[in-house]
């Protein structure tokens, strides 16, 4: 007899199970059969295809740079021209970055989360679907412009002014501003996903305290999207709009400051690497333990040090701007602070060498790879110690020890993790492992081979060369540097190719007959992985629950455990709360479906057509994108069913509302996007304040003081409408259609009044840095408009299908989120357009 | 000795950036000495050793307490580094060069003893055992003025005006180079800094103030009528002559320098006629348009004219 | 409350990063040493309330007790990260460049 998990020992369901309960279960969450594979939306198939087309992206990018190698190999070298080489790099740096670093880390936790948490799958399966085919059609689309020589070629940095209309005419650095725009947002899309995921689709009983590493680690590269990314897409929607139209944010003389994108850039661009780093230490923290058959040492010490290197390593940004000319105190605070977040990674560092010491290191594949990790991100970590201290950094930045650098921090740090988890996980996903021979020899050759590119470049470095250069001269003792390091790069390649033959001969994906638990794993992830997940939803009251109960793995198939089958005879998924873990709600998810696919398809369509100024057909597109989303969230909200048994006595509600239902959570990180978004936006314009305030006008030429008060009345009525309608949801349809209507357009009214005064006064976009910053605040707030504008009005179609109540409200809770941000963000910046110059004036 | 080379510092201020250097390089590596060490005898020490490194104290000292301790010591030696990088020893009698930015040359603009301009381009030269204040702008994109024999980088940004302190303490040649990526031949965008003893430096600076010299031989004279009917001056000025455009380098005392385009050619008769009819190809995207409208005596003859002018 | 360390850590960079740029910016050093010995001094009595209160809390749920246990040590990571970026105002003259 055994003893269940549960706190009180008794199994949630008894043998046997009713026959037909594992046929339903099957059913509900088949796969559509043949290439219908597309509309699929379980996670383990998005997954499949998410990691398979990073992988795709980071060997093309590979290409990319041995091509680059080739033409350094020797000096004053003619085998890549000048133009197609400022093109390869900065297709390198920016595919590897958003193309395949981010993509990939997301790519695995879409894959892994569900398995490792024990939910069926994640909350949002088509939001996930959807971010996952924007990424492949915009990705694929960006890729190919290389090829018709249209690539951009600024630097996957974009510095204007050399990204400007003016040193950068033609389509390649709108290609980088709209296609990573939208892929950025297909990054926040994934974020949203795995934030919710993660705090509210544990199994039961597994508390924060027993969330293993991987999730923290994924949580926390979430959080940073959500802040970091809007910096980036603020910069690009600023850049574009001063390419298109004039409006100078970065031109000098008209009072805007090229050191504002490197702000904002860089405000993204810092975190960004902890983004791709901090996943894979969570999967080195995952494999380390299962390696040496032993817990994780100082478990609470590196959930403390990620959360701090998440933090630390947003006020790291000014490190990339050392030589800009910022005074020297300055410098200090950021220097502080890029050493301090090196102590994070080194509590990590010995923590790993601490599990490894507690248990016996078994030297498989994996074992290797993240061996080689520890010792190349180590160094990594020097020398970025070294960079850190302003002084060397005046002489080495923008030089091959930079590019030394960042290889071993993003190589070592990135690269190694993941194929040590492509050898790791195989066997959970694949009817065969991966070969542990090829493993080996891909590890020899790509440890020395990264070793022998990239070691010399310290050197190289200092003794003077600068990065991205197509050519050098002979004579100034780079030349059989370089020669080493291409060498080594073309060693890279081999190790890649060895693993790609390998993953060929071996890798079988599978959702029935995987290899199993090979490893002697202790986590979750290491049961069935069917589409369904594992049979049943486990208690988890430990780290490490396949070792605590060794049962656990066929007392879960057999389905002695909560929500063995189908309440519904559709998908469903156990939402449990946030800290604690307890379950709170029974949630039906969504099959497969053809909407989230085709407005994929719309949204990619719609930025690249604009591009290549195709208007007509762009708004075309993005209207139908818009189309497309509002089908695919029209059945996103189904009726209650009553309660549902899950086992154990635990019968939850079939229908929530408010903070309980993810939607709730999913909508408030998108707010945080949003207000992340105008944070950025208000840094600018005070940034551009205190770089240029001659172009800020007197009290005097200020829009009068009647526009203000009418555009801030505007704003509260429509708070006031939205309080109204929320008192009198479910007692008279008509009277609430009638109020949401006015709310909104009182919404646009006030916008329109506040941009009417601007232009009336006199001020134009395109006059000065303030000019345009104002009337940029107008643009972010027509956004978030629109937003409120479209939520509405699909509100009230559903109103008036009888779709929304009093109980049934889930639609009009996320509109009132979004629309008290909106009257919030516009009164705030009433407050700063108008509120501000008087004040400073 | 390296002309373009960190390691080889040849003033006060490269030197204690270099000194920096080798201490963080040497500390960099007793570091990484210790973590692999470790890392050996977590996998293959004996038990009581490896006991020893999985106890939570082991991660406390090693991971929290030594890091606070040496990265707290450092940041207090890189501040204290980096301010006495930039104060001056004495500010007042700093030599003071302008030198603007270009895609993808330098504009150089030096102030004599009696405060006159003179202009120049692409190699600056400075006395030996002075401070030079360097005033740096851009004239369209970023670059950064980086002479790593003498010291650290700083970026030239439209709309500012930044600067960069250093002194050289030996006569010789440094190659500096753009350090920022500003787009096309940002590969060949080169300078270099001569620095000559006091004496030698003030009678030089004087001769840079003075106007071009007088072609000497035939080929010469007519390679000067050639440049100006051929209109070259459009772009460019040499003093003393019609031709007075500032948009392209000061071509004034261009024989004089040790290399041309910015760093990229040595300074010789054949260079200057290459650069004349193909400077495309030998700098792409470069602001001189190709001049094949001269047959090759009248080029070779520019060229005689413009390697005379010392 | 749990990431009050390092929020408070963040929002003491951008007090006194922000002070430093904005005096620089108008030519003018004098008062903003004061706002950044304040900040400095706000953020690590607000720290040290917050690190003394969360070691005092106990919980029986495991979740929240394991939560306590991290702002604790955010605490002190937030209190390093302020003390850290306050050395520079030390050691280092407002507005220096080379001139």
């Amino acid at each position: 007899m055994t003893v269940a998990a549960t706190p009180t020992g008794e199994y949630p369901h008894p043998l046997p199970r009713p026959p037909d309960e594992l046929d339903r279960l099957k059913a509900a969450w088949a796969l559509p059969k043949g290439w219908r594979i597309v509309s699929a939306v379980n996670n383990t198939v998005i997954g499949y295809l998410y990691i398979a087309t990073a992988f795709g992206f980071f060997v093309l990018a590979g290409i990319l740079a041995l091509l680059m190698r080739t033409q350094l190999a020797v000096p004053d070298n003619t085998f890549i021209s000048q133009e197609t080489y400022n093109q390869l790099f900065t297709m390198h740096g920016t595919v590897m970055m958003f193309l395949f670093a981010v993509p990939a880390v997301e790519a695995m936790g879409v894959l892994l989360l569900p398995q490792m948490l024990g939910a069926r799958d994640l909350p949002f399966p088509r939001l996930g679907a959807f971010a996952f085919w924007v990424y492949l059609v915009g990705g694929l689309v960006f890729f190919c412009t290389l090829f018709v020589g249209m690539a951009p070629r600024d630097g996957w940095f974009m510095y204007p002014p050399l990204s400007s209309e003016r040193f950068s005419p033609g389509v390649g650095a709108d290609f980088w501003l709209l296609g990573i725009g939208f892929i950025e947002i297909s990054a926040i899309a994934g974020a949203i996903e795995i934030i919710v995921g993660v705090m509210r689709t544990r199994a039961p009983g597994m508390t924060l305290a027993r969330m293993p590493i991987f999730a923290w680690t994924m949580l926390i590269l979430a959080g940073m999207i959500v802040f970091a990314f809007p910096a980036v897409i603020l910069a690009t929607i600023l850049l574009e709009l001063e390419r298109a139209f004039g409006w100078p944010f970065f031109i000098a003389e008209r009072g805007g400051d090229p050191l504002l994108w490197q702000h904002l850039f860089w405000f993204f661009g810092h975190p960004e690497v902890y983004i791709i780093f901090l996943p894979a230490a969570g999967m080195v923290s995952m494999i380390v333990p299962t390696m040496a058959g032993t817990s994780l040492v100082g478990h609470r010490l590196i959930v403390v040090a990620l959360i701090a290197t998440g933090f630390f390593s947003f006020g790291l940004w000014v490190h990339h701007m050392f030589t800009t000319g910022i005074p020297a105190r300055s410098l200090g605070f950021f220097s502080a602070a890029s050493m301090a977040v090196s102590v994070p990674s080194g509590i990590q560092v010995f923590a790993w060498i601490a599990t490894i010491a507690a248990g016996r290191l078994r030297l498989t594949a994996a074992s290797l790879f993240v061996l080689g990790f520890l010792t190349v991100f180590t160094l990594g970590g020097l020398t970025g110690v070294m960079l850190a201290m302003v002084p060397f950094d005046w002489q080495a930045h923008d030089t091959y020890f930079v590019v030394a650098h960042f290889h071993y921090v993003l190589v070592g740090g990135m690269v190694f993790p993941l194929l040590a988890a492509f050898y790791y996980w195989a066997p959970a996903f694949s009817e065969k492992p991966l070969s542990e021979r090829l493993g080996k020899w891909a590890f020899g050759l790509i440890f020395t081979g990264f070793n022998v590119a990239f070691f010399p470049m310290h050197v190289t470095g200092l003794i003077g060369m600068p990065r991205r250069v197509y050519t050098y001269p002979a004579g100034l003792g780079w030349d059989w540097l370089n020669l080493v390091s291409t060498v080594g790069a073309f060693m890279v390649a081999a190790a890649i190719l060895v693993i790609l033959v390998d993953f060929v001969r071996n890798l079988r994906p599978t959702l029935t007959d995987a290899a199993g638990n090979i490893w002697k794993a202790g986590t979750l992830e290491w049961m069935e992985n069917h589409t369904y997940g594992a049979r049943s939803v486990p208690y988890v009251d430990s780290l490490e629950p396949l070792w605590a109960h060794p049962t656990m793995v066929d007392d879960v198939h057999q389905g002695r455990y909560y929500l063995p089958g189908t309440n519904t005879g559709g998908r469903e998924a156990i939402v449990t709360s946030a800290v604690e873990a307890e379950p709170q709600y029974l949630m039906r998810l969504p099959g497969p479906g053809w909407a989230h696919v085709l407005a994929a398809f719309f949204t990619a369509a719609f930025f690249l057509l604009l591009t290549v100024k195709a208007v007509t057909i762009a708004l075309a597109c993005g209207a139908l994108a818009v189309a497309m989303i509002v089908a695919w969230m029209w059945n996103s909200d189904p009726a209650s069913v009553g309660r549902a048994d899950i086992g154990g006595g635990i019968a939850l509600p079939t229908y929530v509302s408010g903070p309980v239902h993810p939607a709730w959570w999913a909508m408030c990180v998108l707010i945080a996007v949003a207000g992340a978004l105008y944070l950025s936006y208000v840094f600018g314009y005070l940034y551009l304040w205190t770089v240029a305030p001659q172009t800020w006008p007197a009290a005097s030429a200020l829009p009068a003081a009647s526009w203000i008060i009418l555009a801030a009345a505007l704003l509260v009525a429509s708070g006031v409408a939205l309080s109204a309608a929320q008192r009198i949801l479910g007692r008279s349809r008509p009277a609430f259609a009638i109020l949401v209507a006015i709310g909104v357009a009182s919404l646009a009214a006030a916008l329109i009044v506040d941009v009417l005064s601007q232009w009336r006064s006199g001020l134009r976009p395109e006059a000065s840095g303030h000019g345009a910053m104002v009337y940029a605040g107008a643009v972010l707030q027509a956004q978030v408009s629109a937003a409120v504008a479209v939520m509405a009005a699909f509100a009230l179609m559903r109103l008036a299908r009888g779709l929304l109540d009093a109980e049934r409200r889930v639609v009009f809770d996320n509109l009132r989120l979004m629309w008290i941000y909106a009257v919030g963000q516009g009164l705030f910046s009433l407050l700063l357009t108008h509120g501000f110059p008087r004040a400073v004036g | 000795m390296s002309p373009q080379s960190v390691l080889s510092p040849m003033g006060p201020d490269a030197a204690r950036i270099a000194e920096t250097a080798a201490i963080l390089a040497v500390g960099a590596a007793i570091v990484m000495t210790i973590v692999v060490a470790v890392l050996w005898l977590a996998m293959r020490g004996s038990p009581a050793v490896r006991r020893r490194l999985q106890a939570d104290r082991f991660v406390a000292i090693a991971g929290v307490a030594f890091p606070v301790v040496t990265l707290t010591a450092l940041l207090a030696y890189g501040l204290w580094t980096m301010q006495a990088v930039i104060s001056p020893a004495d500010a007042s009698s700093a030599m003071r060069i302008e030198v603007v930015g270009e895609q993808w040359w330098w504009r150089v603009t030096y102030r004599d003893a009696r405060g006159r301009s003179v202009a120049s381009a692409n190699e600056i030269r400075i006395p030996v055992g002075r401070d030079v204040l360097f005033e740096l702008s851009s004239a369209d994109v970023i670059h950064s003025f980086w002479v790593p024999n003498l010291g650290g980088k700083v970026d030239m940004i439209p709309g500012r005006t930044t600067t960069l302190r250093f002194r050289s303490d030996r006569p010789g040649a440094y190659r500096g180079q753009c350090a920022e990526y500003c787009g096309g031949a940002h590969a060949l965008m080169a300078l270099e800094i001569v620095t000559l003893p006091e004496e030698e430096f003030d009678a030089w600076l004087a001769a840079e103030a003075m106007g071009a010299a007088l072609p000497a031989t035939e080929v010469e004279r007519k390679g000067g009528q050639l440049f100006l009917a051929g209109g070259c001056g459009a772009c460019h000025a040499i003093r003393g002559t019609p031709a007075t455009s500032s948009v392209g380098p000061d071509l004034t005392h261009v024989g004089g320098r040790r290399f041309i385009a910015a760093a990229t050619l040595p300074t010789t008769r054949e260079n200057f006629a290459r650069f004349i009819v193909d400077g495309q190809h030998l700098k792409p995207g470069n602001g001189m348009p190709p001049f094949r409208i001269f047959a090759p005596e009248e080029v070779d003859a520019i060229a005689a004219y413009l390697a005379s002018l010392k | 409350m749990w990431l009050a360390g390092p929020i408070v850590w963040a929002l003491h960079l951008a007090v006194v990063y922000g002070a430093e740029s904005f005096a620089c910016s108008r030519g003018s050093a004098a008062a903003h040493s004061v706002l950044g010995a304040m900040a400095t001094l706000v953020a690590l009595v607000m720290l040290a309330i917050l690190v003394v209160q969360a070691s005092g809390r106990r919980r029986v749920a495991n979740g929240a007790t394991f939560m306590d246990r991290v702002a604790v040590w955010l605490g002190v990571a937030g209190m390093a990260g302020v003390i850290a970026s306050y050395l520079p105002v030390l050691m280092i003259p407002a507005c220096l460049s080379p001139a």
